[in-house]
């Protein structure tokens, strides 16, 4: 034997290529020490990764592929995958298929095997397969396909030293897998269309037999990548081939994909022999009473509620103690030490209520996110979350949505923040965009305060009724616009679809802490950065000329300028009441405050006279030891369903005196209304414009704003007209 | 199982090929033919939904389908874009 090519460079790559969710990145890891990210759904990875090794003396580069099902792709992550192998041409290919699911895999298989790159089989999830009690003649497989063959286990690493040893080895002897056959007269003219492009230009450096192949079938996705790259009309290629075997095979692609099968059923039969007493399935005594037809719905709903119900219970302490820290604590003395460098109080302000509020605020985002983060994580990786979408599709669908974005608009009643972030969940982008779009209609958990105070000033006896007529509102206005968007700007049938459902599987903590931190480190990096801008924006407004009297700030001046255009709703007349909008637009708790201070209401949170910052440091400490149990007991009260808690306001409060001089019941609803409808803050628009992009954004911006005008005008006139004041 | 099924084929007409729909949860039956829109059936065939195949059907909701074939579960939506036809096997 020659020296092996290898040997001389000590350097192999090689390419993970096989279906969604059938563990090629849990293999990498197990092999190379990666943190490549895993995830029991199809589509985990969706960009070319790679990791390095050192084996026998050799750097192995294992690029792990985005799963695919065909080489004749249909998403982007597919065609990542096609134009890897084709393009950069590894040294060698591990397909790694499930056992469990042989035929289905057996079909990329095949397409590998054409694009004549040395090839070895991992029979991953081994463990899975033995569980269930079949049998698996490897030998006879590897056999027929003249391809190495081994078994593996990704999460534990079983099997994977072999599979380095058969790495190394094929690397030296470079046979190729032998070809799929197809009859006769397919062959022939496969033949002659290989001897007709051969030496073409477009056909060099690709597989020939594949190609011709794809020009026969008429390839749409080969056709324009050949157009693309070596700008190429190839269509005509195999036109007359395909008309010769017209005569014969009347619908070719039908013929080929029934060889196929044939082909792929004959192997799958010689090789896997099923237990004669087949094992029941925990997947399906599982899904027996998760997608049953009477215990499915409320069981999704039940898990629904108490994941919704601990998110918020669990992050309520924390969230609480975050505030307290950054703008209780280091507000106040980030404030007395500016103040003690003897700086202006305008500059003192800006970075006290400005800059550190800002950072605040986008703190006090994340012990809920993470909390959600978690939830989604388990739901996800345990495999429900894809059975939640098929058990919600049905109704969905009739409003222009789809299964999945339940999940998140439901999320968006907590907060729209994590909401928008949770639409990632949805394959398309048509379906992501018109979830997000309506999201602002859910009404999130800030706007709760303003609900509680007006109600509580004026509608008093029905305050839960008409808190409940207000979500309803947002809901209707969320289907109204689904629709509409659906037949509009994303003019598309809702399309008929495939989804996986992955058998259930117990979630590693890795694999949950993996996916809670990246999300997390990504809200603060990104929507951080737009959140602090604005809060500071907005303060400048608020604050500025520093010091003057509320009426005559930039917002106080502003609102009374613009305060006309709010006539129809009724609460034109009152540029407090127009004030509070804006500020409502940093956090939805600030349109109270604000309330409180353009009507001069006294506030009670004066610092305390003496201050001592130790005492003050360890106070934080003890709060968020408290915040710990809190949260703690939460989790277990949390089971017990407890009603919305309204925070009403005191009864007498002299907020609520300004807010009766200032509004009337209907105005007071029709303020409701508009808030409701309005994008919720500056974190939703930090999340739009990062998962959308800004135009996207701006188009939302003028639905949400311009319905929460109509609608409000729609309450406020015909109210009158029905006799309300 | 298989006593089943072949009860269910005397009853219900054996080897007739009809659309996905018509066959009651529980059924297993193999797939005679996928047609429709050329990617969409391109993609069904690639993710397992081939001519030949066994499948169980798990759930039938009139469009929403959820089907077995060997160890993957697939829901499936239907429309006039994508038609799948299934008949009963033959013993
Ligand atoms: N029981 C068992 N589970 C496995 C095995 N390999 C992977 N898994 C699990 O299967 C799921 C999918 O693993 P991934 O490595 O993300 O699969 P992938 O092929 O990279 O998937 P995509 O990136 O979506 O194409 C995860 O939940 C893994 O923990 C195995 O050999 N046995
Ligand atoms: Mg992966």
């Amino acid at each position: 034997m020659t020296t092996p090519l290898v040997a001389t460079t000590g350097n192999i790559t090689i390419a993970f290529a096989g279906n969604p969710n059938v563990g090629k990145t849990a293999l990498i890891n197990a092999m190379s020490g990666s943190k490549l990210k895993v995830g029991n759904w199809p589509g985990v990875t969706v960009e070319k990764k790679e990791a390095k090794m050192q084996h026998a003396g050799m750097q192995l580069k294992l690029i792990d592929l985005p799963g695919t099902y065909s080489l004749s792709p249909f998403t982007i992550e597919e065609q990542v995958c096609r134009d890897y192998l084709l393009v950069d041409k590894p040294a060698l290919v591990v397909n790694v298929i499930e056992a469990s699911n042989l035929e289905k895999s057996l079909y990329l298989t095949q397409q590998l095997m054409e694009m004549e790159i040395p090839m070895i089989i991992a029979l991953n999830m081994w463990d899975e397969f033995e569980s269930r009690g079949y049998r698996f003649d490897i030998d006879a497989f590897s056999q027929a396909l003249n391809v190495p063959v081994t078994t593996t286990v990704g999460p534990t690493g079983k099997g994977t030293k072999e599979l380095k040893e058969l790495i190394i080895e094929r690397a030296a002897d470079t046979s190729l897998p032998t070809a799929f056959l197809y009859p006769g007269p397919i062959e022939q003219e496969v033949t002659k269309l290989m001897a007709e492009i051969d030496g073409k230009n477009f056909a060099k450096g690709a597989p020939l037999r594949w190609l011709a192949l794809k020009l026969l079938e008429h390839d749409p996705y080969s056709l324009k990548k050949i157009e693309e790259i070596h700008n190429l009309d190839v269509s005509h290629y195999g036109t007359e081939h395909r008309q010769r075997l017209s005569e014969i095979y009347p619908n070719l692609d039908k013929a080929l994909a029934q060889h196929r099968q044939q082909q792929i059923t004959r192997l799958a039969r010689q090789v896997v022999t099923a237990p004669e007493q087949p094992k029941a399935d925990l997947t399906d005594l599982t899904d027996r009473i998760l997608l049953n037809e009477w215990t499915g719905l409320p069981a999704f709903l039940g898990i629904l509620f108490v994941v919704f119900k601990l998110t918020f219970d669990i992050s309520t302490p924390f969230v609480d103690w975050i505030d307290g820290l950054v703008n209780g604590f280091l507000a106040r003395w980030a404030g007395l030490g500016l103040e003690a460098l003897s700086l202006p109080p305008l500059v003192v302000s800006l970075v006290k209520d400005g800059i550190i509020g800002g950072v605040g605020l986008v703190l006090t985002f994340v012990p809920t996110l993470m909390c959600l983060y978690l939830f989604l994580a388990l739901l996800e990786e345990s495999g429900y979350m894809a059975r939640a979408a098929f058990i919600m599709d049905r109704f969905m669908y009739r409003f222009g949505l789809h299964g999945k974005a339940f999940v998140p608009l439901l999320v968006g009643f907590g907060c729209n923040v994590p909401g928008v972030y949770a639409t990632r969940a949805l394959e398309s982008d048509t379906d992501r965009r018109i979830t997000a779009a309506v999201m602002s209609f859910m009404s999130c958990g800030a706007k709760l305060p303003i609900y509680a105070l007006f109600t509580a000033a004026f509608f008093e006896r029905s305050q839960a009724w008409v808190i409940m007529s207000l979500y309803l509102t947002g809901i209707i206005v969320a289907i109204t616009w689904a629709i509409i968007l659906r037949k509009t700007r994303f003019k598309s049938d809702i399309p008929a679809f495939v989804m996986e459902l992955p058998p259930y599987r117990f979630p590693t903590f890795k694999m949950l802490w993996a996916s809670i931190w990246l999300k997390t480190r990504a809200f603060i990096k990104q929507a951080g950065t737009v959140i602090a801008v604005s809060m500071i924006l907005l303060w400048s407004l608020v604050n500025l000329p520093y010091g003057a009297a509320p009426k005559d700030t930039v917002l106080g001046m502003s609102s009374r300028a613009v305060a006309p255009a709010f006539l129809p709703q009724g609460f034109g007349q009152h540029w407090e009441a127009v004030a509070a909008i804006l500020p409502g637009f940093m956090a939805k708790e600030m349109v109270v405050g604000t309330l409180g201070v353009v009507m001069s209401v006294q506030q009670d949170n004066e610092p305390k006279a003496d201050a001592n910052f130790t005492e003050e440091l360890k106070e934080q400490a003890v709060g968020f030891k408290d915040s710990a149990v809190t949260a703690g007991a939460a989790v277990i009260g949390s089971i017990l369903p407890t009603p919305f808690q309204i925070e009403s306001e005191k009864a007498d409060s002299p907020l609520m005196a300004g807010v009766r001089k200032t509004f009337t019941p209907l105005s007071a609803f029709a303020f409701m209304v508009f808030n409701l409808l309005l994008i919720s803050c500056v974190s939703v628009v930090g999340a739009m414009t990062q998962e959308f992009g800004g135009r996207y954004l701006g188009f939302v911006f003028l639905i949400t704003t311009g319905t929460a005008y109509v609608a409000s005008t729609l309450v406020y006139q015909i109210g009158r007209l029905l006799g309300f004041s | 199982m298989l006593a089943d099924t072949s009860l269910l084929n005397q009853t219900i007409g054996l080897g007739e090929p009809k659309t996905i729909d018509c066959f009651p949860a529980g059924a297993e039956v193999e797939i005679h033919a996928v047609s429709g829109d050329r990617q969409l059936c391109k993609r069904m065939e690639s993710m397992g939904l081939r001519p030949g195949k066994q499948v169980k059907i798990l759930k039938n909701r009139g469009r929403g389908i959820l089907l077995k074939t060997e160890n993957t579960r697939l829901a499936l939506r239907l429309s006039p874009a994508f038609v799948l036809e299934a008949v009963y096997p033959r013993p």
